[in-house]
């Protein structure tokens, strides 16, 4: 219960951050994408896939017109990494960081899918290279600093 | 047996709970496509979390800014007041001229047995918060159900059309902007009056779609809102066209329009009340 509520708060957070202070960046990073790594990477039970659930759910509710995008990528994100975590060991920073640049990568390909196939006409966006290649390396930028608040918070809260 | 069962379902049960969880998202988007978000209570309630961290944020911004427009730009003062005492003297001028047309356009009205616009009354707004992801296209804006705001309704600025509220809650509400990947507008053009649908592309610019090509638009010519499609006023400026693409083949031609409002610096919008 704690855990999901420190959960919540941090998506909160992130969602915040996320609509005001990187608001003034053409290309945002997606903070909810790393709380969702972290999941997957420390709670790879039902409790952590339900909160990726909820926070894809959260993120729809401020990105978007369509609501399901961002739950379903966020799950499909969580479920990646989980079967990852068994096979690869992800103790090191460095470790931590690619496998979020690898999930950005997924988020934003099947953002630009989704995209594809639910607009009418269907539209393939123009600026398509710039947005994953600008998501994905600020995602991946502001990944380390994530892990750090993360892991901070928890021992506070702990 | 049973035992084997067990193990069999302790071993798949995140599995099956992902599977779960994906066939819910899809069934959300395939619900949501097309149709107005259904479930107001989840969002709404997340909205109102949020708001007034939003609206503090904005409001120190706001106030950092005056700060330094106040205090470390008043060299600029001066020449920019001169211009604007110029600029003033033109609108007024224009002004005039317009009201001119205008009469004479309501006396044509009324000869043609023309349906008249009625006016509707407009709410002020201020922008609070963007969309979280750099994929979409909307604003969040401090105005909700308490002061009147439905989904449906038309956001406009002072330069043109802005979008459409399309989620509530009771302090706030979403706009989607018309450079969205969701945003349909139905548009004519002021000059040759041709007919066209603009969409948003995701970044600053739109398409116009479904323009014949035997049409003849140019750079520069105005599009403004048809009236038709029964959510959006006639008339609203939309954007100028900045570029034409007619190829040798094909039925419709390719047309880009720039929003005659600048998303990026946009802090104050008017919502048009419904009062049917």
């Amino acid at each position: 219960m704690k855990n999901g509520m420190i959960c919540l708060a941090a998506g909160l957070t992130a969602l915040f951050l996320q609509t005001t202070i990187f608001s003034h960046f053409s290309i945002k990073p997606d903070l909810v994408l790393v709380l969702v790594v972290c999941l997957g990477l420390s709670q790879a039970t039902f409790a952590g896939a339900l909160l990726a659930f909820l926070l894809g759910c959260l993120m729809d509710v401020f990105a978007g017109s369509t609501p399901g995008f961002f739950a379903l990528t966020m799950t499909v994100i969580f479920s990646f990494v989980c079967a990852t975590r068994g096979h690869l060991n992800f103790e090191s920073q460095l470790a931590k960081t690619g496998l979020v640049l690898v999930a950005a990568l997924i988020e934003a390909v099947m953002l630009l899918l989704l995209i594809r196939f639910t607009s009418h006409p269907p539209i393939f966006p123009s600026s398509a290279g710039r947005l994953i290649i600008g998501s994905v390396v600020f995602t991946t930028l502001v990944a380390p600093f994530c892990f750090t608040l993360l892991k901070r918070t928890r021992i506070v809260f702990s | 047996m049973r035992s084997k069962n067990a193990t069999f379902g302790k071993k798949y049960r995140l599995f099956l709970l992902a599977l779960v969880l994906l066939f819910t998202s899809f069934l959300m988007i395939s619900s949501s496509t097309g149709q107005p978000f259904s479930i107001p209570l989840f969002p709404g309630l997340f909205m109102e979390i949020l708001s007034p961290f939003q609206r503090v944020y904005h409001g120190g911004v706001r106030t950092i800014r005056d700060l330094a427009q106040n205090y470390i730009f008043l060299v600029r003062l001066r020449e920019e007041n001169e211009k604007l005492r110029k600029l003033v003297v033109e609108l007024e001028r224009r002004n005039v001229e317009m009201a001119e047309m205008a009469i004479a356009n309501e006396r044509l009205r009324r000869f043609l047995d023309f349906k008249e616009n009625i006016p509707k009354p407009t709410l002020p707004a201020e922008l609070i918060g963007e969309d979280a992801s750099s994929w979409f296209r909307t604003i969040t804006i401090n105005k909700g159900s308490i002061d009147g705001v439905h989904r449906g309704m038309v956001v406009v600025a002072a330069a043109g059309l802005v979008g459409h509220v399309i989620n509530t809650s009771r302090d706030v509400s979403r706009v989607l902007l018309i450079t969205d990947y969701n945003s349909s507008v139905d548009a004519i053009c002021q000059d040759s009056r041709a007919r066209g649908i603009v969409q948003g592309k995701g970044g600053d610019l739109c398409d116009l779609n479904y323009v014949s090509r035997r049409e003849n638009l140019a750079p520069g010519n105005r599009v403004i809102t048809s009236g038709l499609g029964g959510r959006f006023p006639k008339g609203l400026i939309v954007g100028t066209v900045t570029r034409v693409e007619k190829k040798s083949y094909g039925v419709f031609q390719k047309v880009e329009v720039t929003p005659a409002v600048d998303f990026r610096k946009l802090e104050g919008v008017f919502v048009i009340l419904d009062t049917d």
